[in-house]
């Protein structure tokens, strides 16, 4: 399946997720999308934003920079607007 | 006929018009339903926000609520009052203003670059310094935040009294913003899951 990168290392929130969404948001269903980030906050952060758009957390690992994989799923609620 | 009458009636077929007349009324209260829960869905993912600050950290705040919420897939509406009209006013026009208007003007920031802090201001000496800080740790600046949260479909509604009494004209407002009132505001708040007051 296809697999984006984006970077968001040295971002601050709420900019990660802000990104996040936009890439997301031209990628097809099934896609991966691969996460690399530098805030502190970045877990929380990702994990509501994943379940409010029903997406998957496929994979995260921790440390200095944290690395996460999400598979967009289904219609999210960025659909309804 | 009530559902007790129903019970009480003799049991005959009904004819074929009661059964379509039935089946029509369902369909209809079916997707009245589904209506309602969508409604509902819908207010579940709104958010309201009122600006009503005038200092540089307090709409900051705002603001990166407001795009983090977008982000979210949330509709987001942003009212601003006030102190909080510094944050969607672009330039300075003296066109067609009177002297009190011109001095409010002048006084008035023009522009999210050119605000104060709600602490550590000191006289203003305060901000070159915490925009320091700001970029130091990498967070978006005031001016970009707004711009971005336009971008991403954030309605953004201007209270023309509060415009009126410090003197703004819409020639002064950010493009793309609107322009309304109280009832404007409630209206979008009604129909969002909470509502902000900065």
């Amino acid at each position: 399946m296809p697999e984006v990168t984006l970077d968001c290392t040295r971002l601050r929130c709420p900019m990660p997720i802000v990104k996040i969404s936009q890439t997301v948001k031209t990628m097809a269903c099934g896609d991966r999308l691969r996460v690399e980030a530098s805030d502190p906050a970045f877990k929380a952060d990702l994990e509501a934003w994943v379940r409010r758009l029903g997406h998957r957390l496929v994979e995260f690992h921790d440390g200095p920079v944290q690395q996460a994989v999400i598979e967009k799923l289904g219609a999210g609620a960025d659909e309804w607007r | 006929m009530s559902g007790v009458d129903l019970l009480d009636a003799p049991a005959e077929a009904p004819s074929e018009a009661t059964v379509r007349e039935t089946a029509t009324r369902l369909r209809k209260i079916e997707s009245q339903v589904a209506e309602l829960s969508r409604a509902q869905a819908r207010s579940r993912q709104g958010i309201t926000i009122i600006a009503f600050s005038g200092e540089m950290d307090k709409l900051l705040t705002a603001f990166m609520i407001a795009t983090a919420a977008a982000a979210m897939g949330m509709a987001v509406s942003m009212f601003f009052t006030f102190w909080g009209l510094a944050a969607v006013r672009r330039r300075s026009s003296m066109r067609g203003k009177g002297f009190l208007e011109r001095l409010l003007t002048v006084m008035m920031p023009a522009g999210p670059g050119r605000l104060g802090l709600s602490r550590w201001n000191l006289l203003g000496l305060g901000r070159p310094f915490f925009n320091r800080l700001l970029r130091k740790g990498h967070v978006e600046s005031l001016g970009s935040l707004v711009l971005l949260a336009r971008e991403m479909g954030v309605r953004m509604v201007a209270c023309q009294t509060s415009m009126e009494v410090l003197g703004l004209t819409r020639e002064e407002m950010l493009e793309g913003i609107e322009f309304g009132g109280a009832a404007t505001f409630l209206d979008a708040a009604q129909s969002s899951g909470s509502t902000l007051l900065i």
